[in-house]
């Protein structure tokens, strides 16, 4: 027994409960007075069941408890109250002059954390008792942190959760729901930086978007909604592709920091003429499947990705290629191609093409051939992938908008004519302007959508044909198509004369009203009888059949479209 | 070898009188008290030839005595405790006798 036994000069946060349990009452007296020595506060146990019942009661920082006692022994009132004390930690050390191997296993098989060892010794109970508190305070610590990070991922999710409803509000499902598309992206996509949009131009053409940021989580996210923003607003006013790359590259490249872009691909789809636009900025190559679900073509990244580049080195010109009723068109993230099994190997290219060799003349199967090969692959679904297909839907009869009875209003009795010269026609496509002033007229807002395309067939007349001089005739098959697209952005940005002008008159009627609309330009003119015959033709047979009345004037570089209603 | 144990280690008791303080009267007591329980256990052990109930009795005893530092009689209730555990009937008797007699040289001195 040593004689140091330094009274209690414990600050308050440092002085314990101790729980003694023993049957023995000389034993108990002698301990339970040591512990107090040393400044903690302590209550007594003649056997293991009211040792129990103390523990429940007064919930003591650490137990010093006898291994054989009476009633209930000390294993199994160790058992008890290391169930009662749950995930806090409550030390357990167990009194014993025990020696034998087997009965101190069965202690701390039992709970126990230490021993103490008859006769007592007050310096070593004090290392014991100081330990098990710095070791408690630690446990304390650990778990008061544990709680503040559950409490703050809570708050995370929770803030993710508002997130997605703002974020989803925004990037509504636009037209995504049109039945030639199918498409897969897990629902919290946007937190893996995947993006997905599709919207219908008012002239009826479907705008699509795949895009994947850089970076994950919500700052990823947040890139994403200027870029629907953007996306669904310029192609509800009319812009082209051209126009909206143009537009969301500058804005990414505006608001998003260093190192984060977005590899995009957008697609422009026009059933009306059988073609699409692509541009690929960053992703995967894109798929075009012939009726058998052959690879014709596939659309490989050209184009830096939305957000890096300037607007001077920014090349927003889409591909155009033919594509017939019931061909389809495959695009995907990275994901697919970076897609892991367990034992690491790359799903890539290879895993793609293996899968459409597989389908040869099953394309319906290809949509889901490919999903079942990633998941076997991956071993699970997965939740890091966006996957597009676009079929080709047959040319809709355009049936014309019912006319929708008009607001009163003022009569409007105007006639406005805009010149456009060669520096405005190399960089601007006047079209959503001339339409917003046109559906001020109430009368023709159920007719946006073929006024529209009206509007854009008749200035792409005068602008290929008229004053790029390019041949229809190339559009025959798809390399003209090449060619042809390819040659007007060469001569579209080395245009230096010339003009389009558009005039649009419009007379109020006493029941509705009639609108003039007059497209002339400073070419030679083009000739309706050959355009006919191939898809320009198409244009100007389908502005025929919209319109009242289509007259093509003398040298056939003025053309007069009337719409009445 | 009990023979070359003192009866008390006198430098211990003085360390529990000066830990208890006051209540050092009421500890000598309670433990002769408990050393009379404990010798009645240990008898009726032996009768009944329950040498685990005999193992117990002097495991516990020896605790209390080495906290008391009645050195011999804690020797003693060991002696006891192995005898008991070998399963030696006779060996423990004799470990009895001789619990018996420390036990009484300690009551003698504390009391």
């Amino acid at each position: 027994m040593a004689t140091q036994l330094s009274a209690s000069a414990l600050k308050v946060a440092d002085r314990l409960t101790v729980l003694v349990a023993d049957d023995n009452p000389a034993d108990r007296m002698i301990l339970g007075r040591l512990v107090e020595r040393l400044g903690h506060q302590v209550y007594l146990a003649e056997n293991g069941q009211v040792a129990v019942e103390q523990f429940s009661e007064r919930r003591p920082d650490i137990v010093l408890l006898d291994a054989l006692m009476p009633v209930m022994d000390g294993f199994e009132a160790a058992r008890l109250i290391k169930q009662q004390a749950g995930e806090d930690l409550v030390p357990i050390i167990f009194l014993t002059s025990l020696t034998e191997t087997d009965a101190l296993v069965q202690c701390l098989e039992a709970g126990g954390d230490d021993f103490l060892t008859k006769p007592y010794n007050p310096v070593i109970l004090d290392a014991k008792i100081s330990a098990f508190r710095r070791m408690r305070e630690m446990h304390q610590t650990l778990q008061a942190q544990r709680d503040v990070i559950a409490a703050q991922h809570a708050s995370l999710l929770q803030d993710q959760e508002v997130a997605k409803i703002i974020f989803d509000r925004v990037a509504h499902s636009g037209a995504l729901s049109h039945s030639s598309l199918r498409y897969l992206q897990s629902p919290y996509a946007m937190f893996n930086g995947d993006i997905l949009l599709a919207a219908n131009r008012p002239s009826g053409e479907m705008h699509l978007l795949l895009g994947d940021f850089t970076g994950h989580g919500l700052s990823a996210a947040i890139g994403a909604m200027p870029l629907a923003e953007v996306f669904y607003a310029m192609t509800a006013k009319g812009f082209a592709l051209r126009d909206i790359l143009f537009e969301l590259n500058d804005k990414l490249a505006t608001i998003l920091p260093v190192g984060i872009f977005c590899c995009a691909v957008l697609i422009e789809v026009n059933p009306d003429k059988g073609l699409v636009e692509i541009w690929n900025g960053g992703l995967p190559d894109v798929m075009i499947l012939g009726p058998s679900a052959e690879l014709m073509r596939s659309v490989a990244s050209t184009n830096l990705p939305l957000g890096v580049a300037n607007r001077q080195r920014f090349n927003p010109q889409p591909e155009v290629m033919v594509m017939r009723p019931g061909e389809r068109l495959l695009c995907w993230t990275d994901g697919v191609i970076e897609s892991r099994n367990q034992a690491g190997e790359l799903f890539g290219e290879a895993g793609v093409h293996e899968v459409l060799d597989a389908y040869l003349g099953h394309p319906g199967r290809i949509f889901d051939g490919l999903l079942g090969a990633l998941e076997r692959f991956h071993g699970s679904p997965e939740d890091d992938v966006s996957l597009l297909q676009v079929v080709m839907p047959e040319r809709s009869e355009r049936i014309p908008s019912p006319r929708a009875t008009a607001p009163p209003s003022r009569p409007q009795d105007w006639c406005l004519s805009y010149t456009y010269r060669a520096a405005s026609i190399r960089e601007q496509n006047p079209l959503p302007f001339l339409l917003s002033r046109l559906l001020e007229i109430p009368g023709l807002r159920p007719q946006a959508g073929a006024l529209f395309t009206v509007l854009s067939e008749l200035y792409s007349n005068a602008l290929e044909h008229g004053l790029l001089r390019l041949d229809s005739a190339w559009k025959q098959d798809s390399d003209g198509f090449a060619l042809y697209y390819q040659e007007r952005g060469e001569r579209l940005r080395s245009l230096v004369d010339g003009w389009i002008r558009i005039t649009l008159n419009h007379l109020p009627t006493p029941d509705g009203g009639m609108l003039q609309i007059e497209c002339e330009d400073s070419g030679n003119g083009f000739a309706p009888d050959r355009a006919c015959a191939d898809y320009a033709g198409r244009g100007l047979a389908l502005v025929a059949a919209l319109a009242q009345e289509v007259e093509v004037k003398g040298a056939s570089s003025t053309v007069r479209v009337v719409f009445s209603w | 070898m009990s023979d070359h144990l003192p009866d008390i280690d006198h430098a211990a008791l003085d360390a529990l009188r000066e830990l208890m303080q006051d209540d050092y009267p009421l500890l000598l007591e309670t433990f002769l008290t408990d050393a009379n329980l404990r010798l009645s256990q240990l008898s009726a052990a032996l009768q009944s030839e329950d040498l685990e109930a005999f193992r117990q009795a002097a495991h516990s005893f020896k605790g209390s005595c080495g906290n008391m530092g009645a050195l011999a009689l804690e020797n003693a209730c060991l002696d006891g405790e192995r005898a008991a555990l070998k399963g030696d009937l006779a060996a423990a008797k004799v470990s009895y006798s001789n619990i018996l007699a420390c036990s009484s040289r300690v009551q003698t001195q504390l009391s």
